[in-house]
């Protein structure tokens, strides 16, 4: 990993009693685009706040470039923000929006007027000097957003849901965009979202929050395909979950609903454990996979286009799963039929209950 | 960062409490003090309070709260229904209509008193109007011989100067205050709730009797204070159509401060139209839950 | 059906109130203003329509000098109302503590109070404390009951307002000032300019506190009408009130214009 830019220490803050952040300790690197991803009150705006300075933690540090700014204003800091709903200033057109970061310092049109030019291009809003914030479209206010907030080329910019208040398409073309406008300015970027896809998509690493602190960090893959906890393996990929007990030679393990294969890992028989499988990776045929031995029945499937939906009963305990295959309908089961569901071992994640 | 600098609050809190909270402080202060037309002799007495109690003034303030009382019944009775059917008239009208009724809040109560009073003159407009209907019917018994005798003369009808009158005044000047509560509690009521009670088989007098009028009593209790207390010391009223005959507590104050020059008597006043403001704000709040007071 | 039958027959009744107590309510003002433009020299009697009082304002001292104390006294008072309501209520937005909760509506008493109370408090103050009756007292004691509109208004549009505008502003490297003065202030510019004007419009208009607080050269307008009303009443102060009202209307509608103005 590059040189630590950020790091945040032992985070904590209140607000009326209740603990928003509690411990909360981060590092970002050089150039690296850090995803905080968490559902709503996982305090991921906060820790936003703290890092830009807009609120005071109650115990802990922030450091940025080797320097304390724990107790610096916002102002004095090097880091900029993206707000979740942009902020642009009402009263002042694109241009005056981009460039009050360069105004408030004194800079003249003739210095501001060209960087203003470059970062419209940047953004690809030439020619929208003068329009004024509310003959925007929202993409166009978020474009416009991003302008200002890295006209001082901070180190590190600081980004609040900003995809939030846009439609599913243009969401997933800014996403492009943001991740190229980050590989061609260089800086490093903290992102919060509390959409899962949007992070794996964009961020060099994701660290999933939950309560106040980080659950778990690590690249897209890591928190997808290896969950250390329950919690992120639920959030991310909604996969499915198998409580159960490491068989005698650790080859397999004993669940509520049957029997399922383990890849080989350092498992001790009788050891609890939870096995992870995301729903694309859940399989079902007539007859039983090797190592395999949950019996279900097909209760219906939904037709996704791309994909195919299937209800599963488990006979075993009864609960209910749902498998996506990229079948053909006419290929799978009917509904009321007997299965056996199974997965590659290899791409299922296995996690110790202890840890959780 | 929250933490703003208490130099921007310092002219407001030193406003605040040179010309409120003192003033306020002092003429209660007044009203304990013995004084008379020749100054403030600052001793601690109950004199102004036990003057205020003695036979012509006492009357004078049952007189003052008999008044206010009339006025505020009777700009219940003219305001809600006006706040009524403008909350239910169309939403085109309603802006129209609201504005129509706030724009007295901003003009000059007093000028238009000055035009009631050109207007009930015995020479003025109403007498005009009159006298024009009265001409045209003794011309019309002439007509069909009825009556050969002349005209009878027009007697102006007199109604300056009469206690009636200063009431009408009244109940116009308050006017606003009554409609504005009450038709802002009628308007956010929900449509819905009126045609539910149809719907379980109320008619529309009943659906109005048991769920409009309930759910506009906060409105009209706020309204009925917002109406008695300024009525209260509403001297000029009384003074352009009345002609200061009778005096009420506004019409003493302003007596004894410029005549008399008796102000701890004036502050003694002041102060029972101030305990009786905040009696009657303590009445609404308990029967409003707290509400906001603002017609603004 | 009964109930249908009866809506129709008394359906013109709301319409009939609502126009019949408008009409009420607007008739002393029309008298006012027409007479205004009545011939007749004293006496109320209709002669014919004439503008000749509206020339002869300018000519009568008394009347020239109670609109120019009106205007001198409400844009003076109102000026004073603009920077202590504004620096108040944007100081009072940020910090929530009790003290300045109960500032707030300790400064709002004087518009909910009986004027009278209110004048006679004025009066003795201004006695106690060595200022004469005149223009100056007259100010002091407008912006007292003019600084609560300003402060309403600023308030709530202050509540209204996203914090973020500021916090982008800080943000982006602006100190607490230069973000109030190139975000805040600019962005509540409207709510100021509506309580002004409204305030100009109170001002103007107030007779009850000018009666008490007034100096003999202090007379402003309505104090001036009052005075004459119980004598024969000239048509000038007719027209002196059109005028006067004419100016209440343009302060009004630009308080509502601004009010409404969406940045």
């Amino acid at each position: 990993m590059a040189e630590a830019l950020l790091s945040l220490e032992g985070l904590v803050k209140s607000f009326d009693q209740t603990r928003v952040l509690d411990g909360l300790s981060l590092t970002v690197g050089e150039g690296e685009f850090v995803t905080l991803l968490g559902p709503s009150g996982c305090g991921k705006t906060t820790t936003l706040r703290v890092i830009a300075g807009l609120t005071m933690p109650d115990e802990g540090r922030v450091v940025i470039g080797g320097e304390d700014v724990t107790l610096l204003a916002p102002e004095k800091r090097p880091v900029n923000t993206v707000f979740q709903n942009y902020a642009l200033f009402p009263h002042m057109n694109v241009a005056k929006n981009i460039s009050y970061g360069m105004r408030i310092r004194g800079a003249t049109g003739r210095r501001w007027k060209p960087r203003v030019r470059e970062l419209l291009k940047l953004v690809q809003l030439e020619g929208y000097e003068k329009r004024m914030p509310s003959e925007l479209s929202g993409g166009q206010r978020q474009r416009v957003a991003i302008a200002r907030a890295v006209i001082l080329s901070p180190s590190l910019l600081l980004l609040d849901e900003p995809l939030g208040a846009l439609d599913l398409s243009l969401r997933r073309q800014m996403q492009t965009e943001l991740k190229d406008i980050q590989k061609r300015l260089g800086i490093s970027f903290v992102y919060i979202t509390h959409d899962q896809e949007e992070a794996l998509n964009m961020s060099d690493r994701i660290a999933v929050m939950r309560g106040g602190r980080i659950e778990q960090i690590g690249t897209p893959e890591d928190v997808y395909e290896r969950p250390e906890t329950r919690y992120v393996a639920e959030f991310i990929g909604q996969a499915a979950l198998f409580e159960g007990t490491v068989d005698a030679g650790g080859a397999s393990a004993t669940l509520a609903c049957g029997q399922a294969r383990l890849a080989a890992e350092s498992l001790f028989p009788g050891e609890k454990i939870v096995i992870g499988v995301h729903p694309e990776r859940l399989r079902f045929s007539e007859y039983p996979a090797v190592g395999f031995k949950i019996p279900a029945v097909v209760l219906a499937h939904r037709y996704a286009g791309s994909m195919i939906h299937t209800e599963l009963a488990l006979s075993g305990d009864g609960r209910r799963l749902t498998a996506v295959s990229a079948a053909l309908m006419s290929d799978l089961p009917a509904p009321g039929a007997h299965v056996h569901v199974y997965w590659d071992e290899r791409h299922a994640s296995v996690i110790r209950e202890t840890v959780s | 960062m929250k933490k703003r600098g208490i130099g921007m609050l310092l002219p407001l809190w030193v406003w605040t409490l040179l010309f409120v909270v003192f003033p306020m402080g002092y003429i209660l202060l007044l009203s304990f003090v013995s004084g008379d037309a020749f100054g403030i002799r600052y001793v601690f007495t109950l004199d102004n309070y036990r003057r205020l109690l003695s036979a012509d003034l006492l009357a004078c303030v049952v007189r003052t709260l008999k008044m206010s009382g009339l006025t505020t019944l009777f700009a219940l009775l003219a305001g809600y229904p006006f706040a009524y059917f403008m909350a239910r008239a169309k939403k085109r009208w309603r802006t129209t209509l609201l504005l129509l009724i706030v724009i007295p809040f901003w003009t000059s109560a007093l000028m238009r008193m000055f035009g009631w009073r050109i207007f009930f003159e015995s020479n003025g407009v109403f007498n005009g109007v009159l006298k024009w209907f009265h001409d045209l019917w003794y011309g019309f018994l002439r007509l069909f011989g009825g009556y050969a005798d002349g005209m009878p003369k027009y007697r102006p009808v007199k109604l300056l100067y009469t206690r009636g009158l200063v009431l009408f005044g009244m109940v116009y000047t308050m006017l606003p205050f009554m409609v504005l509560p009450i038709y802002s509690s009628v308007e956010k009521q929900d449509v819905s709730l009126r045609e539910a009670s149809r719907d379980l088989g109320a008619n529309p007098f009943v659906s109005f009797l048991t769920v409009s009028l309930p759910l506009s009593l906060p409105g009209a209790i706020s309204g009925c204070v917002l109406v008695f207390v300024p009525s209260m010391g509403l001297f000029f009223v009384n003074q352009i159509l009345g002609g200061g005959k009778v005096n009420y507590l506004g019409d003493l104050i302003d007596y004894y401060i410029k005549g008399g020059r008796d102000w701890a008597l004036s502050a003694a006043m002041s102060m029972t139209i101030l305990v009786l403001t905040f009696l009657s704000m303590a009445i609404y709040r308990r029967f409003s839950g707290g509400d906001e007071m603002g017609v603004f | 059906m009964k109930g249908k039958k009866r809506r129709g027959r008394f359906s013109w009744v709301p319409n009939f109130y609502l126009i019949l107590v408008l009409l009420i309510l607007y008739l002393p003002t029309f008298v006012v203003v027409a007479y205004s433009f009545n011939q007749q020299k004293d006496g109320l009697k209709w002669t014919g329509f004439t503008t000749e009082w509206y020339p002869k304002l300018f000519q009568t001292r008394q009347i020239m000098e109670a609109m120019r104390n009106s205007l001198i006294v409400a844009g003076a008072s109102c000026l004073i109302a603009a920077v202590i309501g504004t620096l108040g209520g944007v100081a009072m937005a940020r910090r929530k503590s009790r003290l300045s909760g109960a500032v707030e509506s300790i400064s709002a008493i004087p518009i909910m109070l009986p004027e009278i109370v209110l004048g006679l408090a004025f009066l003795v103050t201004f006695s106690l404390f060595g200022i004469e009756r005149g223009l100056l007292s007259t100010v002091l004691a407008h912006a007292t009951f003019c600084i609560p509109y300003v402060l309403i208004l600023v308030r709530s549009r202050l509540a209204g307002l996203d914090p973020a505008y500021e916090e982008a502003a800080r943000d982006l490297g602006a100190s607490p000032m230069k973000a109030l003065l190139t975000v805040t202030v600019p962005l509540i510019a409207p709510a100021i300019l509506s309580g002004v004007f409204l305030a100009f419009a109170m001002s103007l208009d107030d007779f009850v506190i000018s009666f008490f607080v007034k100096g003999a050269e202090s007379t402003t307008y309505p104090v001036y009408v009052y005075g004459r009303v119980k004598t024969s009443v000239p048509p000038t102060v007719n027209a002196m009130c059109t005028v006067m009202l004419g100016v209440t209307l343009l302060a009004v509608a630009l308080s509502q214009l601004f009010k409404t103005r969406k940045r």
